[in-house]
Order: structure tokens, then C-alpha cells, then sequence
């Protein structure tokens, strides 16, 4: 997992406390891959702020096999901090401990990445539209061809029949790619992929790691 | 061209939903990895048409013995004759063994290597029935279960004393040729292709002579001399369109009228092709 830091906090690092208390927030929870999130909050003594506590920022990415330091810093004259910049590439616990021998530490804070996704429809000829979806993605190891499920509806349907399921290829480490060439069911349609990727796992919130539908499907009036 | 990221909770609950109001089958939970946008194109008629496939009918009802014919047509549809007919698969049956081979290798994080290419290419390219018999023993029968059962087939029954007397209906193998690039696992599938594109000339009678070159035609034929049971699985690929057919025949007077029974068939389905 990378970890970037842009800026830190000023101060001083001050004696070890074991009152301490350290709140902490990462902003925003949910984040595309690439993108950079804030983790700040709070350490105090007794209840006040307290100032030049030194901190360090750990995180745990999937599949949380244990903490490491990324970065560190002191609180201000206020006890607040601010981790900035802050880069994660799969879905990770990041947690805000004081360093020394206290075991003052804040919640874990859960941050979910989501993959870098761009998608495209060309019109081939008649009869043939390309569709194709390219991902950024957590790096996993190998990451082994998955199948790309197309989905199509002419537009202002509901009912997605399955049009095509092709491959998928790594262009680059991280970088997926899958297209497909389908018979379009109108000249204006919606269409749908569906992936479960190798690294699935790493990535997005648990309701996205389910199987893509085998079979077309039809959705609410509500979804339209 | 519009894009749009569909939020995955959301799409999880409406396809949750859609799934448990339709009556197809589907997996239990639907949520994952999807993205949708909006595109344009312009739509070619579904493939064969209505008209091709009421003339394929017409024709396999002239033909002496018994017949039947399905097709998924580009659109996903199945039709046909006489569809869900009982016939004994003869050598098509080695499509099922091909996926169910490569399945396993896929099952054990491994490659193509000599040892099985050296079996699978003969079980497809020259039809070899020993070949066969290796793959069967090395697969399991309830290998070859469970391929028909992910295919969709719905009068699958092993066959009793010889794998070539599998029991089988057009539906079933025109599901299967439909299902190939699901079933067969990713890394393998151009391997697949490359075996179903590129039998020997002997073996290629039916569909492919009919077809090409216009389309791409991946195919496996079969044929049992004694009960005159002529069969063809094909699927036909070109440019944007997709279709699969199934002949099943038995009770053919002669070899040369088993196999213009079933050229006759593609020839008729493919009248007037986009």
C-alpha cells in the first residue's frame, strides 16, 4: 500500500502521557483509488487539547495482516492534527496512535477505496457497437484474467439481457481492460458490466462483493 | 458518450429486488464490481430470422428418420424443432469434455501442457474416440454432470454403456455452444476456439460448409453409423452477431443423407444472412 504525505502538523513531540486520548476522523470514508483523504482529530490530556503530542499514523490494508507506521507527526497547540494527503490503494483500517509507550490510540478508522473506472460505448457499424470498460485497480498478484459480464437495454426498458461475456486483460499492473462487440437492442440503449475481479476483495464496500447476475435481468420501475 | 459508476448498494437492492420478481433463476445475492452508461448503435434483426427458422422446420420435416434442430439466435432466443427431443450425442458430446477438461486445469491452477493437448487436440480435431474415452476417465463423469448443469441443460442423462450414448436434446446443446465463452475459463477460451475453428476437413461436414467464409464457425460433429444418428453443434460469429445451432438426427438412411440432412438445416438458417 502507498502512503503520501503532504503535510504535517507543527510541534514539538511531548513527554509520553498516559492519559492521553486521541480522537480521529478520516475524511471521506470512501474514496477512488488515486484520490487523497485527510485523517485529523484530536489528542488531549485530562480533556484539554493536548499540544507537541507525537503521533503516528498506521494503517492496516486488506487483507489486514497487521498495522504499520506511515507517517508522523506532532499536535498542535491545540492537541489537533491533521494527516493530509493521505493516499490508500485498497480498502484499509488506518488507526492514530501515540508513539512511545503509551498504548493511547484512536478507533480504527475504516476507509474503502473504490476502483478508478472509465467507460465507453462506439458505434462499429450496423449491428456493432464496442463496448469496453477500463479499470485502475489495487495491484493483486497475477491478477488473473476474470470474465466482464455486458448487460444491454434498449433505452427506457428495464429488462438488461446478457449480450456478451469477454474476458478481462492487465494492460499494466492495476490497470484491467475487457470490450466487447455487441449487437445493439436499439439505437439508443443503457448497458452494464459486471465484474468479479481477483481483486475483488480489496476494493469497495461489501455489498460490492457479490456475483454479477448469470442471466438478464429486469429492474424496478424505480431504477429506470 | 455519457458514463455513469453505479452505486454498487443500490444496484445490489435493484437487482435483489428485479431477480426475486422475475422467474429466472439467478444467484442468491446480486451485488459486485458494476458500471453502466449509455450508448447508440444501430441494431441488425435478430439472427436467424423467423422466417429462416420456419424454413430450417420445413426442411428437416421432409428428411426420413427423426430430426430436431434448435437454435439461440443472436438476440439469446431459443427455437428450433422439436427442441427438447431425445437424441444420443454421438461425438458432440466432446465439446462437454473440452470444457470439462479445461475446467480442471482451471480447478488446478494449471496450464495447457504436451500431456493435454495431446489428448484434446486429436478429441476434437480428428473426432478420436480414444482420445475421448482418456479425457472421460480423467474427468469424471460427474465432470461432464456438472458442465450440463451449468449450461442450463434440462435433458442431460450420461450415457449407458458408451459415452457416445449420451442423452441429449438440440435445447440443451444449443445452450451449451451459446455458454462456451461463460463456462470456459478465460485463459483457455482462444484455445478452445482454436480446436472448434479448425477441425479436419473429414469431419467437417454440415453447418461449416455452408457457413463460411462468411462467418466463423466453431463446430463439432458426430455420428453413430449403425443408428444413423447424424449431430452438429455450431456456434457462428461475424462481426457483432452470435448464434448457435443444434442438429440432432438419427435413423439416416445413408452418411452423404445424414449430412445434407444437417447442411440443409444451416443452409436454410442462414438464408439471407446479414
Amino acid at each position: 500500500m502507498a502512503i503520501a504525505l503532504m503535510t504535517a502538523a507543527a510541534g514539538a513531540p511531548a513527554a509520553v502521557s498516559p492519559e492521553a486520548r486521541i480522537s480521529a476522523s478520516a475524511t471521506p470514508a470512501e474514496l477512488t483509488i488515486g484520490a487523497r483523504l485527510v485523517v485529523g482529530g484530536v489528542a488531549t490530556i485530562g480533556g484539554r487539547g493536548a499540544a507537541g503530542v507525537a503521533l503516528a499514523l498506521q494503517s492496516e490494508a486488506y487483507p489486514f495482516r497487521g498495522f504499520s507506521t506511515v507517517a508522523h507527526l506532532a499536535s498542535a497547540q491545540d492537541g489537533s492534527f491533521s494527516f493530509r494527503g493521505v493516499t490508500v490503494e485498497r480498502n484499509s483500517r488506518l488507526r492514530v496512535v501515540e508513539e512511545g509507550a503509551s498504548a493511547a490510540s484512536s478507533r480504527d478508522l475504516r476507509v474503502v477505496v473504490d476502483p478508478a473506472v472509465a467507460i465507453n460505448a462506439r458505434r462499429l457499424r450496423p449491428g456493432a457497437t464496442r463496448l469496453s470498460v477500463r479499470i485502475r485497480h489495487a495491484v493483486e498478484g497475477g491478477s488473473p484474467s476474470s470474465s466482464a459480464l455486458w448487460f444491454t437495454a434498449a433505452r427506457g426498458t428495464r429488462l438488461f439481457r446478457l449480450a456478451a461475456i469477454t474476458p478481462t486483460r492487465e494492460l499494466a499492473p492495476g490497470v484491467s481492460y475487457a470490450s466487447a462487440v455487441i449487437d445493439p437492442p436499439a439505437r439508443r440503449f443503457a448497458y452494464r458490466v459486471c465484474l468479479n475481479p481477483a481483486w475483488e476483495r480489496a476494493m469497495g464496500p461489501p455489498a460490492a462483493h457479490g456475483p454479477c447476475p448469470e442471466h438478464d435481468f429486469k429492474l424496478p420501475a424505480h431504477e429506470r | 458518450m455519457s458514463a455513469e459508476r453505479i452505486t454498487r448498494r443500490r444496484v445490489a437492492a435493484a437487482l435483489t429486488a428485479a431477480l426475486a420478481a422475475i422467474a429466472a433463476s439467478g444467484p442468491a445475492s446480486v451485488s459486485a464490481f458494476e458500471y453502466g452508461g449509455q450508448g447508440r448503435g444501430t441494431p441488425v434483426a435478430v439472427y436467424p430470422s423467423h422466417e429462416a427458422i420456419a424454413a430450417a422446420a420445413r426442411f428437416l420435416d421432409t428428411r426420413a428418420g427423426r430430426g430436431s434442430f434448435a437454435i439461440v439466435d443472436s438476440a439469446g432466443r431459443l427455437a428450433g424443432l422439436r427442441v427438447r427431443e431425445h437424441f444420443a450425442t454421438a461425438s458432440i458430446v466432446k465439446v462437454m469434455m473440452l470444457v470439462a477438461y479445461l475446467q480442471m486445469l482451471e480447478g488446478r491452477h494449471r496450464g495447457l501442457e504436451a500431456a493435454d493437448t495431446s489428448l484434446l487436440y486429436p478429441m476434437i480435431h480428428e473426432s478420436s474416440n480414444n482420445a475421448a474415452s482418456a479425457v472421460l476417465a480423467i474427468v469424471g463423469g460427474g465432470a461432464i454432470a456438472r458442465v450440463a448443469g451449468e449450461s442450463g441443460m434440462t435433458d442431460y442423462a450420461p450415457g449407458v454403456g458408451w459415452w457416445a450414448f449420451t442423452q441429449t436434446s438440440a435445447a440443451d446443446q444449443a445452450r451449451l455452444l451459446s455458454a462456451l465463452p461463460r463456462l470456459i475459463p478465460a485463459r483457455f477460451y482462444a484455445y478452445a476456439r482454436y480446436l472448434m475453428s479448425g477441425i479436419e476437413a473429414s469431419q467437417s461436414w454440415g453447418v461449416p460448409p455452408v457457413a463460411r467464409p462468411r462467418w466463423r464457425v466453431f463446430f463439432k460433429t458426430g455420428w453413430l453409423p449403425e443408428e444413423g444418428v447424424f449431430t452438429e453443434v455450431a456456434r457462428l460469429e461475424r462481426g457483432g452477431v452470435t448464434f448457435t445451432i443444434a442438429v440432432l438426427t438419427s435413423g439416416q438412411p445413408s452418411t452423404s443423407y445424414g449430412e445434407q440432412t444437417i447442411e440443409g438445416v444451416g443452409a436454410r438458417l442462414l438464408a439471407r444472412a446479414p
